[in-house]
């Protein structure tokens, strides 16, 4: 009995061992950060790296990642924060056929009927969904309320303006913030075109991901907009460039572009345009800081601001 | 005697070639099609067995200081082999292709890219060693990089070694795997074949995919990820948004094994699963002229006997039975092929099979109705070998001979088969 019992106790062992595997990364197109556990320091990506199963990833942009995992491989995309576990939970569960399941799956594949010309001349409109000649990109997009995407990414707990472009019609604008499960979080009626939340008054977890969206009546709505709740982020940011021996030996003024750049590039959008905005208060006939900041606004998609603020200059 | 009419059948098939204009849409569809396209592409486990030997490195279409300097970074991370899949065809600035050769000679186990052209039909030389400078090439090893194929066809099989008017040349991912493990290409050369089959393990995905950027990537530390491993460098844009089709090829992998697709997979990644195939000794299997003369003879003959026992025994619906026969060792034929090519990489030729299977229908009849009445050698050749004497227990004779005993024996065959009330 007690042999029964401690190789019983040793089976569930080695299979608690098993389930704890690694995840291997086997491509990264873009970049991809990784956390380890909660309010960890993301860790860039990178081929061949191995990853724990209980550590989240993230993608930036449109960048992929191809996971690896007990033989299945995986693809990851979106800027979305996700559990490994999850994702390989999801990718376990689509079936494993033997051999002999695939060989007959493959025979009834063969025996059903295919698409004869016939068929296709008769039923044109039904098969007209298959193929298009072009390629995506270049074409107006299906929003019709443009959300301003400075409010994306990282942002402060207090005080964060979330803005949108005015459209024509009636009624009033409707925000909302929803959670990774579609669940509404806040949401407001509105007249005007902009908001300033207390997130911090929320109910929001920090680091979780969460996404603001403006609609207005039934026909017109914004993207959905990414962005979590980071704290302190230029504080963080300032502390790591504060070992770079070129930071230190920056002037002030120099030392605050520099951390508005680094902190474009951590994706925290909200803070950076603070540190713009704060350098032209102070200097507002510099064209340097005009055409830097006017330059983050164009790729915040925010070309008329940008270009009133440069003309402005002219 | 069915049986060998039936080879003879076969062979005349055989040798009798036609060109049907008129099916060539059909027949350029086809001909370039196996039956194990279909286990590569459509019945291989979709799970991955990783290949923790061979890193891919993407590197686009690189400058000669950009290779240099990562071959360089190669060499600090103690790579066992870097295997360059990239021509470096001409001399272009002196300062730079110093520089790179440096770096090339500097390590000990770098191999570069070249073909080979200009075959003697007689002596089956090669005469030109080309598309690799000797400014590079004299000072580091190379291997040939050419495939086997037409412009259209399927990547199947390749050669491991040629000679050439210099003497003999090994391929680029022979070459590679002999740096990495001589032991592994001394057993591929024991197998003394001029080409060999390539067994592909898998596509890019059983490798480990980096970009020569995160390889360059001076923050980065790369030892744990290249030391002591084969790094194929050339040029495998997979997350490119246009796929661009220089140096893709198609394999069996390819998703459409038949009709008008596009090529699947890039050249290193065909040279990696040749490198693996190397080092794990995982060959594809032929068997014999002999052993598949034997056992196409064996089916014929199987066949032949079931077909004639149905023949006779039931003539109404011998065509109805026996279509259906057909049918169901069609798909058993390719169970078989397909099963001993996925689980031991043995590559049966079924062809004569299906065809012996085919014919079988017909010849019975034409043995039956037509020879065997017109020539009475034949009538006297009995069908069925003679069977061993038994000891019967003692009856009573029959009074109505011989034929009235089978036709009995018939009866109780119909009486055995009917359904019970």
């Amino acid at each position: 009995m007690r042999a029964i019992l401690i190789f019983t106790l040793y089976f569930c062992f080695q299979l608690d061992l098993a389930a704890q595997g690694t995840i291997m990364v086997l491509h990264v197109a873009g970049q991809a950060q990784y956390l380890p556990h909660y309010g960890a320091k993301p860790i860039p990506l990178a081929p061949g790296d191995e990853l724990e199963i209980k550590g989240k990833i993230r993608c930036k942009g449109s960048s992929t990642v191809r996971l690896i995992y007990d033989g299945v491989p995986i693809s990851v995309s979106g800027t979305k924060m996700r559990d490994l576990s999850e994702i390989v939970r999801t990718a376990s569960q689509q079936s494993q056929m033997t051999f002999t399941g695939r060989f007959f799956s493959f025979l009834n594949e063969s025996v059903k009927e295919g698409v004869t010309d016939e068929k296709l001349k008769k039923h044109h409109r039904r098969y007209m969904n298959k193929s298009s000649g072009g390629i995506k990109g270049f074409a107006s997009p299906d929003v019709t309320i443009k959300a301003l995407l400075v409010a994306t990414g990282k942002l402060p707990q207090a005080n964060v303006i979330f803005k949108w472009r005015s459209i024509k019609g009636d009624g009033p604008y409707v925000f909302s913030i929803m959670n990774q499960n579609q669940k509404t979080v806040a949401q407001l009626l509105l007249k005007d075109t902009a908001v300033t939340l207390d997130l911090d008054q929320l109910y929001i977890t920090l680091d979780e991901e969460y996404t603001w969206s403006v609609t207005r009546g039934e026909k017109d709505r914004s993207a959905q907009i990414p962005f979590e709740v980071c704290p302190a982020q230029d504080l963080n940011t300032e502390k790591e460039l504060s070992h770079d021996s070129g930071f230190v030996k920056a002037n002030q003024d120099e030392q605050q572009m520099m951390i508005a750049y680094q902190l474009e590039e951590d994706h925290s959008f909200y803070a950076a345009q603070k540190i713009y905005q704060r350098l032209l208060e102070k200097s507002p006939d510099n064209a340097i800081y005009k055409r830097i900041y006017a330059s983050f606004l164009a790729r915040r998609d925010m070309l008329p601001e940008a270009e009133k603020l440069i003309s402005n200059k002219q | 005697m069915v049986t060998i009419l039936m080879f003879i059948l076969i062979w005349v098939l055989d040798i009798i070639r036609i060109n049907l204009h008129f099916l060539n849409p059909f027949n350029e569809s086809i001909r370039d099609y196996q039956v194990t396209d279909i286990v590569y592409s459509r019945l291989q486990d979709k799970k991955i067995n990783i290949d923790n030997r061979i890193v891919l490195v993407n590197t686009g279409q690189p400058s000669r200081d950009t290779l240099a300097m990562l071959v360089r970074k190669l060499k600090e991370a103690e790579a066992k082999v870097i295997a360059i899949d990239i021509m470096l065809e001409e001399q272009k600035n002196p300062v730079t292709d110093s520089i790179l050769r440096e770096s090339l000679t500097s390590m000990e186990n770098v191999v570069l890219a070249m073909e080979i052209d200009g075959v003697n039909e007689e002596t089956g030389h090669f005469s030109i060693q080309k598309s690799c400078n000797p400014y590079f090439c004299d000072y580091v090893y190379s291997g040939f990089i050419n495939f086997i194929t037409n412009d259209t066809s399927t990547v199947r099989i390749f050669s491991p070694r040629e000679m050439t008017t210099s003497g003999e040349v090994l391929s680029f991912p022979v070459q590679t795997a002999r740096l990495y493990d001589p032991t592994a290409t001394d057993r591929l050369f024991k197998r003394g074949n001029k080409v060999e089959e390539i067994y592909y393990s898998g596509n890019e995905d059983q490798f480990v995919q980096c970009e020569m950027q995160d390889l360059l990537n001076p923050e980065r530390d790369i030892r744990a990820l290249v030391n002591g491993k084969i790094v194929l460098i050339g040029f495998l844009p997979i997350d490119s948004w246009d796929k661009p089709l220089r140096d893709r090829h198609y394999t069996p992998l390819n998703a459409r094994y038949t009709g008008r697709n596009t090529p699947d997979m890039y050249g290193m990644v065909i040279h990696a699963n040749i490198i693996r195939m190397i080092l794990d000794n995982k060959y594809v299997l032929e068997p014999s002229w002999a052993l598949n003369l034997l056992l196409t003879f064996l089916i014929c003959y199987l066949n032949v006997h079931l077909f004639y026992q149905i023949f006779r025994r039931v003539s109404l619906p011998y065509h109805f039975i026996t279509r259906f026969l057909q049918l169901g060792e069609i798909v058993i034929f390719f169970f078989v092929v397909a099963l001993l090519f996925h689980f031991y990489r043995i590559k049966i030729d079924a062809g004569y099979w299906i065809t012996a299977l085919l014919l079988t229908f017909d010849a019975v009849k034409f043995y039956d109705n037509g020879i065997k009445k017109r020539f009475a050698f034949f009538q006297n050749i009995p069908y069925e070998l003679p069977k061993p004497v038994k000891k019967k227990k003692e009856t009573a004779p029959d009074p109505k001979g011989p034929e009235a005993s089978e036709t009995s024996d018939v009866s109780e065959l119909k009486k055995e088969t009917k359904p019970d009330p």
